[in-house]
């Protein structure tokens, strides 16, 4: 099927676009052909203009001097007014081709002489016209004469010009096409070889280095250009052996490289299992692993860092560190620290310190700050590398262990007070039971009845003795075991405080002690352990006997509310130093102004703890030399 | 007017024979002829009959003329350019010249134009007054000499005559004649 016409006229497009693309001499024959086409049409407009010129200066140049013979010619006739030498003027010069008009006036501008069509000389026309006035001297004198006009054609002119144009356009482009008909026969000529030269770079690009050249004795370029290829082709001849050469190497090589390519691959799985090692220890540190810049923006930030301070490392990035987890109070020391550290000289530096940290939250717990200043290999950055540790559970280790000693200490006090107690308040039952059964054993036949009942009391006076003391000794085991039992029960308190006293009094019945009581008369709706009441009351009361001088006055009693009662227990007794209130209330404690009353240690520790079981407390007022006065506070228990 | 044939006066027929020798027949002359002098009116030039006055520039006079050298006989200074009586006079009154030596007879005609005559007046002093001859060879009077005296006779005979005399005045008027 025949192609349509646009497809005939893309078909030539292209064709011409491939001669174009593929030839060189097409490209360079184009040039130089629309170079001198340009050239020649630039030197015609030239050429055309300047004939022109030319001409038309030419034209100017005759009328000037036909006018300026004309002048001279007709002076000296138009002084005379000879008309017939003024016409034979005209005449002579109107007969000049070129001249279309001549006219000569008198100086009253009378027409003297004509010839041709004078209407040209004061009509626009294209003719070159010339107007000049005539004088005459004589005599010194300058006589104005006439005038002359003259009116040149430009026919002459024009065919003038169109002749010399024709010549130039001729001969210039005559010019263009011989240069371009010398340039196709030397392209066509400069083809072959150029041609010959290809097929040889062709058939060196294939791989064949058996090529012709047949110009290669030139002296030219292309003579040099053959010789070129044929050097080409000696050296890609021995680029064919080196490459045969290179190509068993490189058999040789690759395998070296894959070996090296392997190995390198391993070192960087290990390097690379490393880091992630490295990164898994720091992810998983008990410690907050933080790193910063030297200004303190936080550039890494692991888990533990999170979970310490509670910011996730989304949060924490880029922000300052000391702004994030330093107290405000500590900010500017530790800021001022961090600077020192990132500015010291040498390749590393450190400060490791216990330091108060806080959270998100504000909280506010002693860490270890370990700071490293690590210079980053290879370039001169510095990057701060913080570890904190939190020492929350070791502070709080460290203060159970001093608890702990402290308890041992005491607890060791509390034996040495035991063993001084038992040593002092056992000795001397002991020593009267063993008195009254050495007495007994030695002089039994020799004592009567009655000293023989005397010493047996005594002995079950002293057995008594100890027996109140190991209850006692037991209550405060009880106490400190916290097996102490509690059984609220109503109770009626008046009754219960008059028995107590009335115990006291039984047990120091050597007292002159005056004792006022008052009990509030109400009865209490209260509910209390009886046992424990008796043993706080009958301690409290009991020590105000021991510890008051003859004849002195204990104020004893309680009152009443809907919530609480309130026993009062004071003395005008010895007192009690200050630095023992503090230990008042542990087992096996005296005072230091005791002397050689006697006593356990034990009744107000056994009075504390039962004081507590109630769920009450109780306070002591004393001045030493002045009394003692004990206030306990027990609710209802309802 | 200019002459139906060529005439000279006795200073140029001197180089040849003349009626009467040495000492001319006026008789048998052609006519009498005289250059007068025509100055613009108010003009300051005059002539005596021997000397010129009141000249403010040169004398005209017609190229070839004799009377050019009369006046520079004269010492006066002469423009001959003009070769004819009209221009000469346009020339004059152009005041190119001081005054214009004109033929008798074109000064008589041309001035009885009112183009002329309105500016320019004749003076009535002839500057020349001559008889003019027929001139004949020196050949022609040798071998046929009573020929020549015929031709001269003829010319005294026919310039006397009535038709002669009519023919003049008609040629004056046609010559005046606008």
């Amino acid at each position: 099927m025949m192609p349509s016409g646009a497809g005939m006229l893309n078909l030539t497009i292209g064709r011409l676009r491939l001669w174009w693309r593929r030839d060189l001499f097409v490209r360079l024959y184009v040039g130089i052909v629309a170079l001198v086409l340009l050239s020649t049409m630039g030197y015609t407009v030239y050429a055309v203009a300047n004939v022109r010129t030319t001409l038309h200066d030419e034209l100017e140049s005759r009328a000037r001097n036909l006018s300026d013979v004309l002048v001279l010619a007709l002076a000296r006739p138009l002084f005379d007014i000879n008309s017939q030498a003024v016409d034979s003027v005209v005449r002579a010069v109107g007969a000049t081709p070129d001249v279309v008009a001549l006219r000569v006036r008198t100086s009253d501008q009378r027409i003297m002489a004509l010839s041709g069509d004078v209407v040209v000389l004061d009509t626009d026309s294209d003719a070159v016209v010339k107007q000049l006035p005539i004088t005459f001297t004589q005599g010194g004198r300058v006589y104005p004469v006439g005038d002359v006009g003259i009116a040149l054609s430009q026919d002459s002119t024009r065919a003038e010009m169109r002749q010399r144009m024709t010549q130039t356009l001729f001969t210039s482009w005559s010019l263009a096409a011989l240069i371009m008909l010398a340039l196709f026969v030397v392209g066509r000529r400069l083809d072959r070889p150029f041609a010959d030269i290809r097929r040889a770079l062709d058939q060196l690009a294939a791989g064949e280095v058996d090529i012709t050249l047949t110009d290669t004795g030139r002296d030219d370029q292309i003579g040099r250009l053959s010789r070129a290829v044929l050097r080409f082709r000696d050296v890609l001849a021995k680029l064919q052996e080196t490459e045969r050469a290179l190509r068993d190497l490189n058999v040789g090589l690759e395998q070296r490289v894959q070996a090296s390519t392997q190995d390198l691959r391993e070192t960087v799985d290990l390097l690379s299992e490393s880091r992630s090692k490295l990164q898994a220890v720091v992810d998983t540190a008990l410690d907050a692993v933080i790193r910063t810049d030297p200004q303190g923006r936080v550039l890494d930030w692991n888990p533990m860092a999170s979970r310490l301070f509670g910011w996730t490392i989304v949060e924490a990035l880029d922000q300052n560190l000391i702004d994030m987890v330093v107290p405000a109070s500590e900010r500017e020391a530790r800021q001022g620290a961090l600077l020192r550290l990132s500015q010291e000289e040498g390749s590393a530096g450190a400060l490791r310190k216990e330091v108060t940290a806080q959270n998100r939250q504000g909280r506010e717990f002693p860490v270890e700050w370990s700071v490293s200043r690590v210079v980053l290999p290879g370039t001169s950055a510095v990057e701060l590398c913080f570890f904190v540790r939190d020492l929350t559970e070791r502070k709080r280790a460290e203060e159970d262990t001093r608890a702990a000693l402290r308890r041992q200490a005491e607890l060791l006090e509390l034996r040495s007070r035991f063993v001084a107690m038992a040593s002092h308040e056992f000795r001397t039952p002991l020593t009267a039971i063993l008195s009254s059964v050495e007495l007994m054993r030695h002089y039994a036949d020799r004592l009567g009845p009655g000293e023989q009942e005397q010493l047996l009391v005594g002995v079950e006076h002293g057995v008594q003795r100890m027996t109140h003391l190991l209850d006692r000794v037991l209550v405060v085991g009880k106490a400190d075991a916290q097996r102490l039992e509690f059984a609220p029960k109503p109770l009626d308190l008046a009754e219960v405080c008059r028995d107590v006293l009335k115990e006291a009094r039984t047990q120091h019945d050597n007292s002159t002690c005056e004792v006022l009581t008052h009990f509030d008369p109400e009865p209490g709706l209260g509910r209390w352990d009886e046992h424990l009441l008796r043993h706080i009351l009958g301690n409290l009361v009991g020590n105000a006997f021991k510890y008051s001088p003859q004849g002195g006055k204990i104020r004893f009693g309680y009152r009443m509310d809907d919530t609480q009662v309130v026993f009062t227990v004071a003395d005008q007794g010895i007192g009690i130093p200050e630095e023992d209130l503090e230990h008042l209330f542990e087992s096996f404690h005296r005072s230091k102004n005791v002397g050689d009353i006697p006593g356990t240690g034990l009744g107000l520790s056994i009075v504390r703890s039962s004081v507590e079981l109630h769920g009450g407390h109780i306070e002591v007022d004393s001045t030493q030399g002045e009394g003692t006065c004990f206030t306990v506070t027990l609710p209802l228990q309802n | 007017m200019e002459p139906l044939l060529p005439a000279f006066t006795l200073t140029a027929a001197r180089s040849g024979p003349t009626p009467g020798g040495n000492a001319a027949d006026d008789r048998k002359r052609m006519h009498v002829d005289r250059y007068v002098l025509v100055r613009t009116r108010g003009s300051q030039v005059e002539w005596d009959g021997k000397a010129m006055k009141g000249l403010t520039g040169p004398v005209g006079a017609q190229l070839g003329y004799s009377v050019v050298g009369n006046l520079k006989a004269l010492g006066l200074p002469v423009d001959d350019g003009s070769q004819t009586a009209r221009e000469l006079l346009f020339k004059l009154m152009q005041g190119r010249l001081s005054a214009a030596a004109l033929g008798g007879s074109d000064a008589m005609v041309l001035m009885s134009s009112p183009e002329f005559a309105e500016r320019l007046e004749v003076l009535p002093v002839p500057l020349v007054e001559k008889p003019y001859f027929l001139m004949l060879s020196h050949k022609l009077m040798r071998e046929q000499g009573e020929l020549g005296m015929r031709f001269w006779a003829a010319m005294e005979q026919v310039r006397n005559g009535e038709p002669y005399r009519r023919l003049e005045r008609a040629a004056y008027e046609a010559a005046v004649r606008p």
